[in-house]
């Protein structure tokens, strides 16, 4: 009987172990990642964050502006897997202008620099900072990609929109399809798969170059949508990120393709802009979202149907912290914003998840 | 020479006393203790006497983020922050409302609208459960009762408490924001109609609706009733057209038995936001936010700021300025609380901070 007893007891305790959706040794091995802190230099205020990309755990770049005495003047951060500092060394530091998104082409760093009212893009290699001048001026640069082999800027001149490439050596003028009244952003996967979001008669539509032409993706958007952001991934899957209108309701959407089907799910992220939507390390979507808390940032993370939420570090009489563009750097997120303390303007902070 | 004794204090307590008396007494601004974080603002105060207030709002407030509410006890030296009880919930603390030396009343919102109840009893404060289905605003209590005004559905709604449960009562017409508890038969209530600012009266049975200034968008928020021939209602004198933040008039109205007349008052523009009774029971004090005065002619710019306080001796009132406070603005929120058997009178509320930001404000006088 005693023997029966132990018997049904262990197998109660091995039973527990086995439906734990952890044991108990992978629960401490398994703890959450924390948001913590990173230092920034100050800016001056006003302070703009425009875009942050890692190369990895060691190499971010965060762009933006801060204000002057003339207007806006740009602003480089860098991290270098332990601080933020400023780089100061680029062309046109100090001048009036901001700097925009900054791109990865081998093992050269691209950023977009609006100087003068024109833009150009710097270009920093293992020999310092170039500039690559763009054939022309626009009116407004909407945004801009560089992949190895191939850059795009698209905007807008007195003839309407442009779509300018950049092929290494020359720039030319491409044509979007017939119908495209204005391109919203463009990313690009590689010199033949750039992917573009458009505002067209018809609503908002996804293009896509394939080393010849623009076309229309045909991605089956929700009605009345707009779109934020095209994620397109090296496995192939492509993530777009949006928000439709909808019984007097903008609601944020998520649309997923797979290279032969689209999907669309309807996250509960309370109309999250998907702007800064990235892929986390952990293979989970990741956007910043507004905090329902003072003093700390607050971040979603959608993976497939989950959606959980994640609060940064409690900074002191920080009533409003602002998470602006997110990366992932190795192991870890990178996050770069603004966090404006009681009493004070705005200025730069940085959170990182895991690390 | 103990006469002579008599004579030298009799003179130089005469001495010493018109200087006393010749002090001239001020608003002072009296700070909130440290653990209430920013940004934060205090929406109302009850105090029970001379070492006993409490004061509710909300801190934590951020860009975006509501806040949490916020609960202060005065200890007689200073505020002290108060522990809410049962779970946390993010929202704010609307109004406090004491109905004795040990017993009192608060409400608040949380974030999801619903409407938060907490009693305080001999073993402190707890939540008590909320009449369902009202948005609760304001807690009043005096004369032995205990009222709350809210809506149910977007139509106005008065509770009064009845034992254990609160009931629900008739409204007069159009929206109520102040009530005057004197006695269960015998209410004043303040608030306006489409026909303009409106004092109603209950009598137990039903109420009696006077429009006591017929300006469009007048309105009265705050009601004082010192005896049945001298009442005075307080808000602001309407407007038509006109920019957004264009300053409005105030309007003091007093009630003679007779009929309501409208009293002139020491400042051109600003809101009549509370008026609290002397310790005799009479109007002592009119609180007027944003208190704006027209300047010298010709002068920039045009409009001055204005007394907040105006103290009201039975003949006349006596403008006094909010006290300067460091890296502060104005009150654009002004609460009175006045401490029973004492010439001492709180004010709460809420005033510009640094940087667009606002910040709590607790002024006493005496």
């Amino acid at each position: 009987m005693h023997g029966l007893r132990t018997f049904v007891a262990c197998l109660v305790l091995s039973c527990t172990a086995v439906m734990s959706p952890a044991g108990a040794g992978t629960v401490a091995a398994a703890a959450p990642p924390r948001w913590s802190a990173l230092p920034v230099p100050a800016a001056a205020p006003a302070v703009y964050v425009a875009d942050l990309a890692a190369r990895g755990p060691r190499e971010a770049w965060a762009t933006g502006s801060e204000s002057g005495p003339d207007g806006p003047r740009p602003v480089l951060h860098r991290w270098d897997g332990a601080t933020w500092s400023r780089d100061a060394t680029f062309p046109g530091a100090g001048q009036p202008g901001r700097l925009g998104k900054v791109q990865f082409v081998g093992d050269e760093t691209w950023v977009f620099h609006h100087r003068d009212g024109a833009g150009e893009i710097l270009r920093r290699s293992a020999d310092g900072w170039t500039v690559v001048p763009l054939p022309q001026t626009l009116w407004y640069y909407q945004d801009f990609t560089a992949v190895p082999g191939a850059a795009w800027v698209v905007g807008e001149d007195d003839s309407g929109l442009k779509v300018l490439h950049y092929d290494g050596s020359r720039w030319t003028a491409q044509r979007a399809p017939d119908g495209v009244l204005s391109l919203r952003g463009i990313t690009a996967r590689s010199a033949t798969d750039a992917w573009a979001w458009a505002d067209t008669a018809a609503g908002a539509a996804v293009l896509r170059w394939d080393g010849t032409t623009w076309r229309d993706a045909q991605v089956p958007l929700p009605p009345d949508s707009n779109v934020y952001t095209v994620l397109p991934e090296p496995s192939g899957r492509v993530t777009i990120g949006g928000s439709q209108y909808a019984d007097g309701v903008n609601r944020t959407y998520l649309t997923t393709g797979n290279g032969r089907t689209w999907r669309t799910t309807y996250p509960p992220l309370d109309n999250a802009s998907a702007e800064d939507m990235v892929r986390g390390p952990d293979g989970a979507l990741w956007l910043p979202v507004r905090s329902d808390r003072a003093f700390q940032s607050r971040y979603a993370r959608v993976d497939g149907s989950r959606t959980g939420f994640s609060y940064g570090p409690r900074r002191t009489h920080a009533i409003e912290v602002q998470p602006r563009a997110l990366a992932s750097a190795g192991s870890t997120l990178l996050s770069f914003g603004t966090v404006e303390i009681y009493g004070s303007k705005p200025n730069l902070m940085s959170e990182r998840l895991g690390g | 020479m103990a006469r002579r004794l008599l004579v030298a204090a009799l003179a130089v307590a005469m001495t010493l006393v018109p200087v006393a008396a010749a002090d001239p007494l001020t608003w002072q601004h009296v700070p909130v203790p440290a653990q209430v974080r920013p940004q934060a603002g205090l929406n109302e105060a009850a105090a029970t006497g001379p070492e006993r207030a409490w004061a509710v709002g909300t801190d934590a407030v951020g860009r975006t983020a509501p806040g949490f509410p916020l609960l202060l006890r005065w200890n007689g030296t200073a505020w002290q922050r108060q522990s809410l009880p049962g779970a946390a919930w993010q929202g704010e603390l609307l109004s406090v409302a004491a109905t004795s030396a040990s017993e009192a009343w608060a409400v608040g919102r949380d974030t999801a609208g619903g409407t938060r109840l907490l009693r305080l009893d001999a073993s402190g404060w707890r939540e008590d459960r909320a009449p369902r289905g009202v948005a609760v605003t304001k807690v009043v209590a005096g004369g032995g009762e205990t009222w709350l005004i809210g809506s149910r559905d977007g139509a106005q709604a008065l509770l009064r408490r009845d034992g254990r449960t609160w009931r629900d009562l008739p409204v007069p017409p159009g929206s109520v924001y102040g009530l005057h508890l004197l006695a269960a038969d015998d209410v004043w209530a303040a608030g306006s109609s489409g026909a303009g600012a409106t004092v109603s009266h209950w009598d137990g049975q039903a109420w009696q609706q006077t429009v006591v200034n017929g300006f469009p968008r007048s309105g009265v928020g705050t009601v004082l009733a010192v005896s049945p021939t001298e009442v005075w209602a307080g808000g602001s004198a309407g407007f038509i057209g006109g920019p957004v933040g264009r300053p409005i008039p105030p309007l003091l109205m007093r009630w003679n038995g007779t009929e309501w007349t409208r009293v002139a008052v020491p400042t051109d523009f600003g809101g009549i936001t509370s008026l609290a009774p002397s310790a005799s029971g009479g109007l002592g004090w009119v609180a007027v936010a944003r208190s704006q005065k027209w300047g010298s002619p010709g002068g920039r710019p045009p409009l001055v700021p204005g007394p907040a306080f105006l103290a009201w001796d039975g003949f006349a009132f006596t403008p006094y300025d909010e006290p300067a406070v460091a890296g502060e603005g104005a009150s654009s929120v002004l609460t009175l609380a006045p401490v029973p058997g004492a010439a001492t009178v709180w004010s709460v509320g809420r005033a510009a901070g640094p940087e667009g930001t606002f910040a709590p404000r607790v002024l006493r006088f005496g």
